[in-house]
């Protein structure tokens, strides 16, 4: 290296520094390894004072880089070398005295500089061949680097990232070739051991670990940098992560040591961002409906199973569900759903080989893979909706752990014991001298007997199998919901055409001969039934919703402590697939309650009161003339009415002392804001999320109802009807428009004599009904029908309600009443004001249903035009009423009429004439 | 210089739907239409916009009805034999939705050229008037407008009434 190419070099670093923005740090970051090369460079021509106060340049720059100085004292001592160093390669002045920067010079942030050159003698007094401004740099960017790895891990362990994996691993290799060079051989060891860790397991699983080796790199380069006390030593490190990997290499007496209270989180396989888009979608669709049918149905298994430990062909069910499960699961390529559904069969096959009972814990843990798998399941599905990309389930390695535990301890004590004990295991999984048994051995252990007894055969055992056990199964097949709904519509067009056929005028005035007249007939039978065929098509048991019921009174009553039967009946019943989506929520918060605060607390007060120990939840579906009536009904202390009376009245709802039915009483508590009160739920012990469960009930054009007697329990009904496609309505005419009312909603039809219709001034009309005045809408004004009949005694009034207010409505006429396969608008008329959707009548044209409720908010509305877009019909209703407050109603003897005079008020603003 | 509105797209060369308008012919992406239908009996919703003449029932499926002359403003004539509802596929946000447009006249199907289209004029202030006019087709005899149907029927208007049910 001459001597000339130095001098190049330091005049080319300074005019660089001359020109650079001291502020901007990206224009510096080659700096460091500038001073860093010079240094080499003038460490090789033989200048080793030069080299050194050089290697000083390049860390404090190193440092400016990281902001750990700052930057005028940083360029200060940059300057100076490069001043100095210049001085004395010129040869100027010998090198002592060339009036290079005092180490404490640019005096920068705290002690910096002097940890610096300490470190850097410190360093290059053992080590010399280490370049210290390298060393400082590679120190400044760790902690930067630290700070991102802890991000990442600590997003991958909260499931927001998927688990840059691969970065972790880059970083891992960098840092181990790294320190390598720099003679850091503890750094490069443990790196080197927590790649094979990671290799071995996964990120994921070993979160814990990798944020206690990132804390010991940290204290490391603390250390390196005098700052910090000298961290751990290395061996207590490489034990950790050692002990970590332990579970899948043959037993270690370390690992056992390190992990002694918590079971260790079994390896999971790494499948955190496997792409299932990648794999054939509809094998992973096939298999998430499958997996969920049989999710479901291991739960109730489970659940009987519970109930009566005896329930062998339930148990036989739920492994041969597990056992499906993972054979799919294989065969998809989800290893860790297969790994989990693997281990659950272990246990259950244990179970069902009498080596453990499936009590307690163990009942726990087959419960939470069931709710485990669900999840792994949804994540797949969420998957395939989204990106493609699985998402880590925190809880499954600590599951996965747990049930490896629960089979290995439980397999000795078995062997030994026939007969096991009742409580086996704690939580806590293994115990600590057991260790874990290593995947490989067990895996061969399982293997033999589960070959060895193949499923047994269902049918021989049916003959014995209880009532309740799933004993025969309705053949069933998957079809697409679309293609199911397009066959329904085309039914239903099928039967609107038969009746444009048959009710055509030509055919119903001609003479027809008795042949035709048959078919025509039988064709029609034919239709009806094929439509009532089409409707049932949509019907689904309710079963599934129940059966999730079943699972939450148990897990309630499990926290809580209490004792609770669950019943359920009718759980077959049929119902609407939407209703049945719908209802679950409402079920929720019902049943909950009726855990939660019906039943008491304490068995102590319930023998007091003459009821068994037991609390009792039950939960029936039944028809109830045409509606289907589910009711939830407990055993507990029934509502406190005068808690909720006292928290009516106090919040304005009843007045002091005044009479209130029960029921209405009770209704109170479906206000919203009313359930949330802590004082009602505390003392009567009702009401959470009450308005939520009116609301979705109603949207589904259902009612509540409340039944309670104080220290008997409560009974809540539901009433649905049987579908949301269809209701029963009636049609009236109004001009020449049809218009059907929900029959639900109709009160009475009447015609009303002339005096019963009373006009109020400026307000529109009323009809006196039953003792009370109601406000009298005309359809043909709110709709501007042209050509109905203009009064009210001419045509009709069908009275109306919905939520306790009245309405009457004039038409023109009624024509009979139908039951009304409801249609949608289509999204850009649909939810008009006042109109629900449209039906299909007989002659092929489309009829809107009206909404009553949305009818009563524009009649009760105070301004009408307010809120609404502008449209036909309002505006010229609203014009009419204009008018009508022009007009003033005479009133004269009995026998005349009332008799509306338009009055111009700018002729004659007082004359009335009759 | 026709300005590019963030809504309209440039019209592609390709199959187009022709129909009278008043004096205009129009075109329509042939993609965008499900069929064409003779007049038949329209049921009036109430309080909708003018423009929505109300649903008629296509084979089962309930589907609303626009009138494209009084969606454009222009004067009502009575419907004549020549009056047709055009059925198209009008992707509105995420979903497809099925609507008719009563046009004065069905004419032809016709294959315009690239070259033979020409963007859309612009008339000064009114940039909004030509925004669902994707180009003009210029053929030898005649000059058709191409339209695009999802930002004619997706005016805010159809956005305020799903808007105000909602």
């Amino acid at each position: 290296m001459s001597h000339s190419e130095i001098e190049k070099q330091v005049a080319d670093l300074a005019q660089a520094l001359v020109f650079v923005d001291w502020t901007d740090l990206d224009a510096l970051e080659d700096v460091p390894t500038k001073f860093g090369d010079l240094a080499a460079m003038l460490r090789e021509a033989g200048h080793e004072s030069e080299a050194e106060h050089c290697g000083r340049a390049a860390a404090v720059a190193g440092q400016l880089l990281a902001e750990a100085v700052s930057s005028s004292a940083g360029q200060e001592f940059l300057t100076r070398t490069l001043d100095a160093l210049q001085a004395c390669l010129s040869g100027d002045c010998a090198c002592e005295d060339a009036g290079w920067p005092e180490a404490a010079a640019p005096e920068p942030s705290g002690t910096e500089p002097e940890a610096l050159t300490a470190e850097a003698e410190a360093e290059a007094e053992p080590a010399s061949l280490v370049d210290d401004g390298i060393m400082a740099e590679f120190l400044a960017r760790q902690a930067d680097v630290m700070d991102d790895i802890e991000k990442e891990l600590l997003a991958i362990e909260s499931g927001e990232s998927t688990g840059d994996s691969e970065g972790i691993k880059r970083f891992l290799h960098t840092l181990k070739g790294e320190s390598a060079l720099l003679d850091l051989s503890d750094v490069a060891d443990l790196c080197h051991a927590v790649e094979d860790m990671i290799q071995a397991d996964g990120i994921p699983a070993q979160i814990d670990c990798l944020l206690d080796v990132k804390d010991w790199f940290i204290a490391t380069f603390r250390h390196l940098r005098d700052e910090g006390p000298a961290p751990a030593p290395l061996a207590e490190m490489i034990a950790l992560v050692e002990a970590s990997v332990a579970p899948v290499e043959p037993a270690e007496p370390a690992a056992a040591a390190v992990n002694e209270a918590v079971p260790e989180d079994y390896p999971v396989v790494d499948y955190a961002g496997t792409n299932v888009l990648e794999g054939d979608l509809d094998l992973v669709q096939d298999f998430i409906e499958e997996a969920v049918e049989h999710l479901d149905a291991s739960e109730a298994h489970l659940l009987a199973i519970e109930s009566d430990p005896k329930e062998t062909e339930a148990l036989n069910a739920v492994f041969r569900g597990f056992h499906t499960i993972k054979g799919l699961a294989g065969f998809i390529e989800m290893e860790h759903i297969k790994d989990l559904a693997h281990k659950a069969e272990n246990l259950l096959d244990m179970a069902r080989r009498d080596e453990l009972e499936l009590v307690g814990n163990n009942m726990d843990l087959v419960f939470e893979s069931v709710d485990m798998m669900k999840r792994l399941v949804e994540g797949l599905a969420g998957a395939m909706g989204g990106d493609g990309k699985l998402v880590t389930e925190a809880g499954l390695p600590s599951l996965m752990a747990r049930l490896v535990g629960a089979t290995s301890t439980e397999a000795p004590v078995a062997a030994a014991a026939p007969a096991p004990e009742p409580e086996p295991v704690v939580p806590a999984g293994p115990a600590p001298t057991s260790g874990f048994i290593p995947l490989g051995n067990m895996q061969t252990k399982k293997k033999a007997p589960a070959a060895a007894v193949p499923p047994k055969p269902a049918p021989e055992q049916k003959a014995t199998a209880k009532a309740n056990a799933p004993a025969k199964m309705k053949e069933a097949m998957r079809v697409d919901a679309e293609r199911l709904d397009h066959l329904i519509e085309t039914i239903g067009e099928l039967v609107i055409a038969e009746s444009m056929v048959s009710q055509s005028p030509e055919i119903q005035t001609a003479t027809l001969s008795v042949k035709l007249a048959k078919d025509l007939d039988h064709l029609d039978k034919i239709c009806r039934e094929l439509q009532e065929i089409g409707m049932s098509l949509r019907m689904v048991p309710v079963r599934p919703v129940f059966q999730k019921m079943a699972r939450l009174v148990r897990d309630l009553a499990k926290k809580q402590n209490r004792q609770v039967e669950f019943v359920m009946s009718g759980e077959d019943t049929e119902l609407d697939k939407n209703v049945v989506d719908k209802i679950g929520d409402p079920l929720v918060h019902m049943v909950r309650n009726s855990v939660d605060h019906g039943i008491e607390p304490d068995p102590a007060e319930r023998v007091k009161l003459g009821k068994p120990e037991r609390g009792r939840v039950e939960l029936r579906a039944l028809h109830k003339g045409g509606n289907i009536c589910i009711e939830i009904e407990d055993d507990g202390r029934g509502l406190n009415k005068d808690a909720i009376m006292a928290k009516a009245i106090s919040r304005g709802l009843l007045r002091e002392g005044e009479a209130i039915s029960d029921r209405d009483l009770f209704m109170l508590i479906f206000e919203p804001g009313f359930s949330t009160a802590r004082e009602v739920t505390d003392i009567s012990g009702r009401g959470v999320g009450m308005d939520v469960v009116r609301r979705n009930i109603e949207e589904l054009r259902g009612t509540v109802d409340i039944t309670s007697e104080p220290g008997k329990g409560s009974v809540f009904s539901i009433k649905l009807p049987l579908t949301l496609a269809i209701i029963e309505g009636m049609v009236i005419m109004v001009g020449e428009e049809h218009y059907i009312i929900p029959t639900l909603s109709v009160v009475r039809l009447i015609r009303p004599n002339r005096e019963d219709v009373t006009h109020v001034f400026d307000k529109g009309e009323m009809l006196a009904f039953e003792g009370t005045h109601l406000p009298l809408f005309r359809l043909s004004q709110l709709f501007d029908v042209e050509g109905a009949a203009c009064e009210p005694h001419e045509a009709m009034v069908v009275v109306v309600e919905e939520e306790g207010r009245r309405l009457g409505l004039v038409a023109d006429q009624l024509i009979g009443q139908q039951s009304i396969v409801i249609k949608s608008l289509g999204e850009s008329v649909q939810g008009t004001d006042g109109v629900a959707g449209g039906a299909i009548m007989s002659d092929g044209n489309v009829a809107l249903i009206l909404d009553v409720a949305g009818l009563l908010r524009v009649a009760h509305s105070t301004d009408t035009t307010i809120d609404m877009p502008p449209s036909r019909g309002l505006e010229r209703s609203a014009a009419t009423l204009d008018d009508e407050i022009e007009a003033v109603v005479v009133e004269d003897t009995p026998d005349t009429e009332e008799i509306i005079v338009a009055v111009d008020p700018e002729t004659s603003p007082d004359a009335v004439e009759v | 210089m026709a300005v590019e509105t963030p809504v309209a797209r440039t019209a592609q060369e390709g199959k187009f739907l022709s129909f009278v308008l008043g004096a205009e012919e129009y075109g329509l992406e042939i993609l965008k239409v499900q069929e064409i239908n003779g007049m038949m009996g329209i049921t009036r919703v109430p309080r909708t916009p003018e423009y929505v003449r109300g649903v008629i029932n296509l084979r089962g499926r309930v589907i609303p009805i626009v009138s494209l002359r009084q969606k454009f403003k222009m004067p009502a004539v009575a419907d004549s034999e020549k009056t047709c509802i055009i059925v198209v596929q009008v992707s509105y946000q995420d979903t497809e939705l099925t609507m008719g447009i009563i046009v004065d006249e069905v004419s032809e199907v016709l294959n315009i050229r690239a070259d033979q289209i020409e963007p859309a004029p612009a008339f000064g202030g009114g940039m909004d008037e030509t925004s669902h006019i994707t180009g003009m087709g210029k053929l030898e005899d005649k000059v058709v407008i191409l339209l695009d149907i999802d930002t004619v029927l997706n005016g805010e208007e159809i956005e305020a009434v799903v808007q105000s049910t909602n």
